[in-house]
């Protein structure tokens, strides 16, 4: 006869093993319930350029308020270089952890990329969504007596155009619209910042394109230049004299503007890309963060990460469909 | 530009702004006393670190490390007979012979007096033509700005007057140094050997930090001992201080050719506080109607050669703000700070961040005047920092040079690069080639090439355009008329050989 004691200690393990069970049973389900335990400790946001620009000075905003919404620090991290390449690259090969972010200028690095391909593919990175537009326009002197494009196009082989280089977006821009527009092909290039205006002034060239921010908005807004048209579909607010494109005759060129765009690496699990779209989103709906990306010239142009990747794969077709204009055009300085 | 002024004043009561001239001067009159260091490196160190600050603040530090180490090296050449800068050699004529006589003291008051007048003087020349230069940027456009970097370069290569071989070899080099990475002008990578890393280019940075920081500490530390040999340090007393201050406006024409002479030394690219020095000088013996005085611990000596040294400042500080062509070696490090901190010399910085250039010109002028304070005050004590041993100082200028060169970009590479730029230009310097000119034909070979390009582009081919505009010609003409002289000057010697034969 089994004594009392061997019964309960058999029923003590039976109930131990019933109590693992359970726990094992509901702690998985409340698991599955909370999500992943992310984020756990501090996230790097990669800026590709030094600090002081546009993109450096709304992501230092934008990552102060994901810090209050995440309850960790998001970090900035200036990684210049390759005009954003290497921050391209770093988050393109990092962990797909979701503990780093970084901000690319679109579709800028796409027409870098394909100029010189460096084996990022920008379709493969988990697009988290929009941070800022800074929308492009055209300008000249204040004493100009163009105002339409084909005015310009009337002058012939009498234009240039100021530009900072053979790779950058607003060589594509040039490019396309002077092919669009009929306006003469003559780049000179090395013009850095304020340098451009300055090349204007002195008679270097007679037009300039560029995001309409920073100092290039000062100098639209001041008395020695005017701007053209804006290659968007509305009037923007900070230069409301300035025509669009479409009001011009050429709305299909609208759309043409640096998008300050936030990624993670590629294969990041959905459920953490959703947990930092989230707090970005909220991040971009605070009035601080509106109004430090406002004063720069810059403005809140909210996408979902859906709507990103939509958006990085149309301007992926943009610059493929004018890569070949471009690369001719390099190669024809 | 008053207003401008006014808003700049106002920002030198800010904490901040106060505590970074003081750093700014601390670090100049430290390093401008112990020989053989002088601004560059300590511009250089702090580069790095002022990653991240506010650029006003960064100016501030860096107008004050400029505007005070020659006025610091000239205490190691009164009193130690060792220059702390070779912008200071020819004090050490008049000053030691000074200090052997127990007048240190004096000649530490002369010095410093001289000095802070000479930047004052050079200060103000540059502000009155401040307002010129808005004009000045809009009549040179890029084939007047390709010849000016070329007679910048053939200055410059004349100024290395030891070899100008080795000087045309070490610009030469460091123009082909600029050339790799991609060229946004041409739209073409070049000598990158497929590295990304080099896809910007060399970076300046590291380059620079390696040339002249590292390089040097492994010249010392390969000598070991310490930096100056050993003197007796004499100084006589505050009241002789005082006495020797005082007694500078009895030299005034002195003081105010030396002045001039600094000034204008300074605005030709290449010729610096070092010619200036000399210059001035020499042409105060060669006036002077007691010239056996001088080399003999005559006090105009000093005011000669400590007020040149010093108002090279305003003259130099022209046409590295206007036109973003660096004169010196200080003035390469600037323009590595303009780059680090999105500043643009010309119209950017003359319209758009006159914020940042008064923080400049008036960072120079307040911490010359608190340098002459301290070296007043305590001149005889900070000598003693070239007495202490270089094993203790090496490792701690080392760990701080990789430390700010991994803070600007996070990149080990950048460390590398300044390794191996220390190794090169440690060998470098024992074979003789001038790393400042190498540096100043990195920096002007890029501005060479881009405005070459652009003249070129806006003339649509017509080599036409570098020969055609007044302003280009002038500076044709200049080149022509330098080079005639320096040959005339290269000849000259061996003229008087042959005629002595």
């Amino acid at each position: 006869m089994k004594s009392i004691a061997t019964v309960n200690r058999r029923l003590g393990f039976v109930l131990l093993a019933a109590s693992a069970l359970l726990l094992a049973v509901f702690g998985a389900a409340a698991c599955r319930d909370s999500g992943p335990e992310f984020p756990e400790r501090d996230i790097k946001w990669f800026v590709g350029f030094n600090a002081g620009g546009g993109f450096d000075v709304a992501s230092r905003a934008i990552a102060e308020a994901m810090s209050d919404e995440l309850g960790v620090n998001v970090v900035v991290e200036n990684i210049p270089g390759g005009g954003g390449r290497r921050a391209a690259q770093d988050i393109y090969r990092g962990e797909p952890d979701g503990y780093a972010v970084s901000i690319m200028n679109m579709p800028n690095q796409i027409t870098a990329e394909r100029l010189d391909p460096q084996g990022v593919s920008f379709d493969e990175l988990k697009w988290v969504g929009r941070a800022v537009i800074q929308t492009y326009g055209m300008y000249t002197t204040a004493d100009s007596e163009w105002r339409t494009p084909q005015d310009v196009a009337a002058a012939g082989d009498d234009v240039r155009f100021c530009l900072t280089g053979l790779s950058g977006h607003s060589f594509l821009v040039a490019s396309v619209s002077t092919q669009v527009m009929g306006i003469a092909w003559n780049p000179v290039t090395g013009y850095q910042g304020a340098e451009v205006q300055a090349g204007l002034l002195r008679g270097d060239c007679e037009l300039a394109v560029g995001p309409f921010a920073g100092s290039t908005l000062d100098a639209v807004q001041s008395d020695d230049f005017k701007g053209l048209w804006m290659y968007a579909a509305e009037r923007f607010s900070l230069t409301p004299d300035v025509p669009t494109v479409g009001e011009l005759g050429f709305g299909d060129l609208a759309g043409f503007a640096n998008n300050g765009m936030v990624a993670a690496a590629p294969d990041t699990p959905d459920d953490i890309v959703a947990i930092i779209a989230t707090a970005f989103d909220n991040a971009l709906g605070n009035a601080d963060v509106a109004r430090t990306i406002a004063d720069r010239g810059m403005a809140v142009a909210r996408l979902t990460p859906e709507e990103t990747r939509e958006a990085v794969a149309g301007m992926d077709g943009v610059v493929s469909a004018n890569i070949e204009t471009v690369r001719q055009r390099s190669q024809s300085q | 530009m008053f207003q401008d002024i006014a808003a700049a004043l106002g920002q030198m009561a800010e904490p901040a702004v106060i505590g970074a001239i003081a750093l700014g001067t601390a670090l100049g009159v430290t390093f401008g006393v112990i020989p053989g260091l002088g601004s560059v490196i300590a511009m250089t160190l702090i580069l790095p670190f002022t990653f991240g600050w506010d650029p006003i603040v960064a100016m501030y530090v860096f107008a004050g490390i400029m505007g005070t180490a020659s006025t610091g090296g000239g205490v190691p050449a009164i009193l130690l007979n060792t220059p702390g800068t070779i912008a200071n050699v020819c004090t050490t004529f008049d000053g030691f012979p000074m200090t052997q006589r127990g007048e240190g003291g004096r000649a530490i008051g002369l010095a410093a007096t001289a000095s802070g007048l000479g930047t004052l003087f050079s200060i103000i020349v540059l502000m009155l033509l401040l307002p010129a230069a808005e004009f000045m940027l809009r009549a040179f456009g890029p084939p007047d700005f390709f010849w000016l970097v070329i007679l910048g370069l053939i200055a410059v290569t004349f100024a290395s007057r030891q070899n100008m071989v080795k000087g045309l070899a070490a610009g030469g080099t460091g123009i082909l140094i600029a050339l790799i990475g991609f060229s946004d002008s041409l739209g073409v990578r070049r000598f990158t050997l497929g590295s990304e890393y080099l896809w910007d280019g060399i970076e300046i940075v590291p380059l620079v930090v390696g040339f002249f920081a590292l390089s040097e500490l492994i010249v010392y530390t390969s000598r070991g001992g310490t930096i100056a040999r050993g003197a007796d340090v004499q100084l006589g007393g505050m009241r002789q201080i005082l006495r020797g201050a005082a007694e500078v406006f009895r030299y005034k024409a002195i003081l105010v050719r030396g002045s001039i002479i600094g000034t204008v030394t300074g605005a030709i690219p290449g010729a610096g506080g070092a010619v200036a020095n000399f210059l001035s000088y020499t042409s105060a013996k060669q006036a002077s109607k007691t010239p056996e005085l001088f080399g003999t611990g005559y006090a105009g000596g000093v005011v000669a050669s400590e007020s040149a040294n010093d108002a090279k400042d305003g003259g130099i500080l022209l046409p590295t703000l206007t036109f973003g062509i660096p004169g010196n070696g200080e003035m390469v490090i600037l323009m590595g700070a303009f780059v680090l901190h999105g500043i643009q010399p010309g119209r950017d910085l003359l319209v758009n961040r006159t914020d940042v250039l008064w923080a400049i010109i008036l960072g120079v002028v307040a911490a010359q005047i608190l340098t002459t304070i301290i070296v007043l005050g305590g001149g005889a004590w900070l000598a003693r920092i070239s007495l202490v041993p270089v094993k203790y100082i090496a490792p701690f200028v080392a760990a701080l040079s990789f430390i700010g060169i991994y803070a600007v970009r996070s990149n080990v590479w950048d460390v590398a690069l300044a390794v191996f730029a220390a190794i090169v230009g440690f060998l470098l310097r024992r074979a003789g080639f001038p790393l400042i000119t190498l540096v100043i034909g990195f920096v002007l070979g890029s501005l060479a090439e881009k405005t070459f390009v652009q003249s070129l582009q806006i003339s649509q081919g017509g080599y036409g355009i570098f020969f055609s505009r007044p302003v280009s010609i002038i500076i044709i003409l200049t080149i022509a008329a330098a080079m005639a002289w320096s040959l005339r000057q290269a000849w000259r010697p061996a003229e008087r050989q042959e005629r002595r034969g």
